[in-house]
């Protein structure tokens, strides 16, 4: 087990990238916390695949240094990094049955035959198919595939980190849920690094201590949950996290004021001036729909079960607001922000308040 | 660069395939007196004679139904 | 659940059994006459009975060209398919130089089997040949018109020169299914190459292998052209298989009878090894399913 640095780490598949947008990988510099459960959120084609391959060393970064501890493992072969990866469809040895699937990666290492059958059955009862041990692996249904596959991720107690690439896709919506929590209680136990990709947001933010949040080849940001929610560090993050996203108006922000068109809205902080496209964002929860504030047109009102989203129009603009359980939509519908919760972003990032220093 | 073992046993086969086909397109290329004569692994003169003669030789000409 | 049997679709088979009884059925009826009667002309048979069987299960003749026959296609499978799959293993996987060695892989599979036996027979004669020259040159003594051995080995290396690409594209198409995934989760296992190969390329090209196999086995047992055209059978009678046998009975001898019994246990004898062949991969894939 150990660190996982990522220096200046950058990828393209192409031999000679001529421009940024030939990257898969924009240039990043991160550190992983020896022991974290991180959960990789992005949309598809976001190079999230890409990184996991770098860290377990199935892709080789076109530039940057990958580090585990302090040992540098860049040109090192996947066997070297000692690490156990999950695919997002089954992978498992067709002509095995379950149990010699579970053993490979053991036996592969040499280790003791008396070890390896306690192992698997602790990874059996883990993953609930004690009963199909002695079965070959060909004729079992996509669900099981994929538990053996990461009963195979997880045979390994020495292993530096686990890297589960969208691994629940095939499995049933009950057992996905059941599986994530033995993923959870497990790396309590056993405090592995996970690295867990997915582009679902609700596996991610249930999975993870830290998200790490990335579009278009960069990580946007990385942080717990709260603080995707509350200060997304880029628009993308603003969009992608929540349901419905954060709202985001253009906007000139001077001060603590910002102007939307043609109405004036609180900032809660002062900010120093901005240059190039500035937007601010607000949370759909921290809209109050009434009629004190700015004047909006309520275009429809969804009603998803526990609250209804409003969609509306703001001098031109979308927004959306949620209104909680018997509350209605005035006459006059007006919104106003909840003080302090609203962000400002120049050019997609997220701009500190001038008190706390100025830039993102 | 270095190569990899793949492409070199790739190249192997490939020639093994494609030298007695060369053959015989080189024998086709060279006049009959050339093939009895000398040994070469390429047409000294250069000769389309024999491509005329199946193309223009009647009871050639029926096999391949041009008629 | 039971269900309403309707007898009438069997009508709809109809035009395919027609077919196949004018094109397939009827030709084989006359060669079953024949190989029953015996005949001296003028479209008159007597009825022989079971004599041409006879005659031809306890022919020397026959059970040398039969011993000729299974050797050549046990040589022929032995090379061919660990060779195919060998070839296909190091085919590139993609991109320009896939596309191009798929091309000059195929090559030998479309040249006509006269053309075959004309390129080798060119190809080995020790004045013109390329191949018979350098051996010469070498100070090998090779002459596959004198010498049996020489001219199985030229029979042998021409059939692997014209059949081999067949296997490897088979096999290559197999290959070809495996997701990247695999081999990735098999670096992650540390599993060895041969690992990789016997747990997860053998099983997935063992539906083409199967394929390839039977393929290989008839042709190679139904051989005539190509060894016909560069040995004509010889030196001797050692290269003649069963095919060319039959031929030189049939046409060169004209003994109708005889040449007729031999092509129905011919025909039987590849039904009985194809079928053994089928049943016993078929079994084996079924044993390990369970």
């Amino acid at each position: 087990m150990s660190r996982i640095t990522l220096s200046n780490l950058a990828h393209s598949y192409f031999p000679q990238p001529k421009s940024d947008a030939d990257f898969a990988l924009k240039e990043m510099d991160h550190v992983w916390d020896d022991g974290g459960a991180y959960a990789l959120l992005g949309a598809s084609g976001c190079g999230k695949t890409t990184l996991l391959n770098i860290i377990s060393g199935l892709v080789r970064p076109s530039q940057g240094r990958v580090l585990f501890g302090d040992r540098d493992v860049t040109d090192a072969e996947t066997t070297e990094r000692n690490i156990a990866q999950v695919f997002q469809f089954p992978v498992v040895y067709d002509t095995m049955t379950v149990r010699q699937n579970l053993a490979f990666p053991l036996r592969n290492r040499g280790m003791d035959a008396g070890y390896i059958a306690r192992r698997i059955d602790q990874i059996a009862a883990m993953i609930g198919m004690e009963a199909m041990l002695d079965k070959k692996a060909r004729g079992l249904t996509a669900d099981a595939k994929q538990k053996i596959s990461l009963g195979r991720g997880m045979v390994r107690e020495d292993v530096n980190a686990i890297l589960f690439d969208e691994p629940l896709t095939v499995i049933d919506p009950h057992m996905k849920w059941e599986l994530r929590t033995q993923l959870k209680s497990l790396h309590r136990e056993f405090g592995h690094t996970m690295i867990y990709v997915t582009h679902d947001q609700t596996e991610a933010l249930t999975f993870a201590d830290k998200v790490v949040v990335m579009h278009d080849g960069r990580v946007v940001q990385m942080g717990t949950p709260e603080e995707l929610f509350e200060t997304p560090a880029h628009t993308f993050v603003g969009y992608f996290i929540g349901s419905p996203g954060m709202n985001l108006f253009d906007a000139e922000v001077s001060g603590s004021e910002a102007r939307l068109g043609g109405v004036q809205v609180a900032l809660g902080a002062a900010y120093g001036p901005t240059t190039g496209r500035t937007q601010i964002g607000i949370r759909p929860e921290y809209v109050t729909l009434s009629d004190k504030g700015v004047p909006v047109t309520v275009k429809r009102v969804e009603d998803v079960g526990r609250h209804r989203i409003v969609r509306a129009e703001l001098q031109g603009q979308s927004l959306n607001a949620i209104l909680a359980e018997g509350e209605t939509v005035p006459a006059d519908p007006r919104v106003s922000f909840a003080a302090g919760k609203v962000n400002v972003y120049a050019n997609d990032w997220r701009v500190l308040p001038a008190e706390n220093g100025r830039g993102a | 660069m270095r190569i990899r073992p793949s492409a070199i046993v790739m190249t192997i086969y490939l020639l093994f395939l494609l030298i007695p086909i060369y053959w015989l397109i080189n024998m086709s290329l060279k006049t009959n007196t050339e093939i009895t004569s000398t040994f070469s692994l390429y047409p000294q003169s250069l000769t389309l004679q024999n491509y005329v003669t199946i193309l223009t030789d009647p009871s050639c000409t029926w096999a391949m139904s041009i008629r | 659940m039971d269900k309403t049997q309707n007898n009438k679709a069997w009508f709809l088979v109809l035009p395919v059994l027609l077919l196949v009884a004018f094109s397939a059925v009827l030709p084989l009826m006359t060669v079953v006459n024949y190989a029953f009667n015996d005949t001296f002309g003028n479209n008159e048979f007597f009825w022989a009975g079971l004599e041409w069987f006879e005659d031809m299960v306890t022919s020397d003749r026959l059970h040398d060209a039969l011993g000729r026959q299974i050797l050549f296609s046990a040589i022929i499978l032995a090379i061919q398919v660990p060779l195919g799959i060998f070839i296909a293993l190091n085919m590139p996987k993609k991109g320009f130089w896939a596309s191009l060695v798929l091309i000059l892989m195929a090559l030998p599979l479309l040249i006509p089997f006269n053309v075959v036996g004309t390129i080798w027979q060119i190809f080995g004669r020790v004045d013109i040949g390329l191949l018979g020259h350098s051996l010469a040159a070498m100070g090998i003594d090779y002459n596959y018109t004198n010498d049996p051995l020489d001219a199985w080995i030229t029979v042998v290396v021409m059939d692997v020169w014209h059949w081999t690409s067949l296997v490897a594209l088979l096999c290559y198409a197999g290959l070809q299914s495996i997701p990247q995934a695999y081999y990735q989760a098999a670096k992650i296992d540390q599993a060895t190459r041969w690992s990789v190969f016997r747990y997860i390329e053998l099983p997935k090209m063992k539906g083409v292998l199967l394929i390839a196999v039977l393929l290989r086995f008839m042709d190679s047992f139904m051989i005539y052209t190509e060894p016909f055209v560069v040995t004509g059978g010889g030196p001797g009678n050692s290269t003649t298989f069963l095919s060319i046998d039959l031929a030189k009975m049939a046409t060169g001898q004209f003994d109708l009878g005889p040449a007729a019994a031999f092509s129905l246990m011919y025909f039987c004898v590849i039904l009985l090894i194809s079928w053994v062949f089928y049943t016993v991969m078929t079994n084996l894939d079924r044993e390990e399913n369970r």
